[in-house]
């Protein structure tokens, strides 16, 4: 509880974003995964990452496309880019 | 006739939608907070009886606050400038789907490049929005249909002034009403 308390204290969801995209370059990982990971390793409940990424629009983007992908949620419209 | 207690109510609606995040005026059918004492004791009520009397004080305050230069205090909504960007706003609702067609005249050249994000740079598309090359109108319905906003999200490296864009323009996108299927036909034929 303390650790989660101080993890949302010290934390903004821009560095977590920031974090994030280490793990995802680091180790090849999908955000959804990283997320995860960071939580379990940072000893981090997942409930308190989401109110992070609540917060930042980069990773619910990137979470949203990760989602279409993988048919978790509803193909959108596309540019060929 | 609304009231200026009113005009007040829909005044801190509009600029709670367009400034705080999780206010949205269609969610909460434009109710806020807020007392008539408190209303009655403040001295710019002048300001909101004459917004009261407006013919359209909903489109004026979103023509404002679509700019996204409007600095939020009611002394300052009946400048000249303010009127000439209501006319403005008025110009371009009339003739939506025309002036979609124009701006994307513009955009037509290379189209799908100009969405292209390089080196988190800005991608050209919007810097002509910037520029005011393309209306807030023709963004925010290209967005609607092509969805790319998701895409500049994830690509664009800037966190001031796109964040600041993104905002305006999804906030200001349910006050657009315009032909999907005429609109969603052009897009097709642009593309095609």
């Amino acid at each position: 509880m303390s650790e989660n308390l101080k993890f949302s204290k010290m934390m903004s969801s821009d560095s977590f974003y920031k974090e994030l995209d280490k793990l995802v370059k680091a180790h090849n990982l999908t955000y959804m995964d990283a997320i995860v990971f960071y939580c379990e390793r940072n000893e981090v409940e997942i409930e308190t990452a989401a109110a992070m990424i609540k917060g930042n629009f980069r990773i619910k983007s990137q979470i949203q496309q990760e989602g279409e992908l993988l048919n978790f949620l509803p193909k959108t419209a596309k540019l060929p880019i | 006739m609304m009231t200026p207690f009113e005009a007040y109510k829909l005044f801190l609606a509009v600029k709670m939608h367009f400034t705080q995040p999780n206010y949205d005026f269609f969610k909460y059918n434009g109710k806020v907070n807020a007392q008539l004492d408190a209303f009655n004791r403040r001295r710019d009520k002048y300001h909101f009886a004459k917004l009261a009397k407006h013919k359209d004080a909903l489109g004026y305050l979103v023509a404002q606050y679509s700019t996204g230069n409007f600095t939020g205090w009611a002394g300052d909504l009946f400048t000249e400038e303010c009127e000439r960007i209501y006319t403005q706003y008025l110009a371009r609702h009339q003739s939506i789907t025309y002036n979609f067609q124009s701006d994307l005249g513009k955009l037509e050249e290379g189209f799908v490049s100009k969405f292209k994000v390089k080196d988190g740079q800005h991608p050209e598309a919007l810097v002509m929005f910037r520029r005011g090359n393309i209306s807030i109108e023709t963004f925010t319905i290209l967005n609607n249909h092509l969805n790319f906003f998701q895409l500049w999200d994830t690509r664009i490296d800037d966190t001031v002034l796109w964040p600041s864009i993104r905002e305006r323009c999804l906030k200001y996108r349910p006050f657009i009403h315009y032909d999907k299927v005429r609109i969603k036909s052009i897009i097709r034929s642009l593309l095609s």
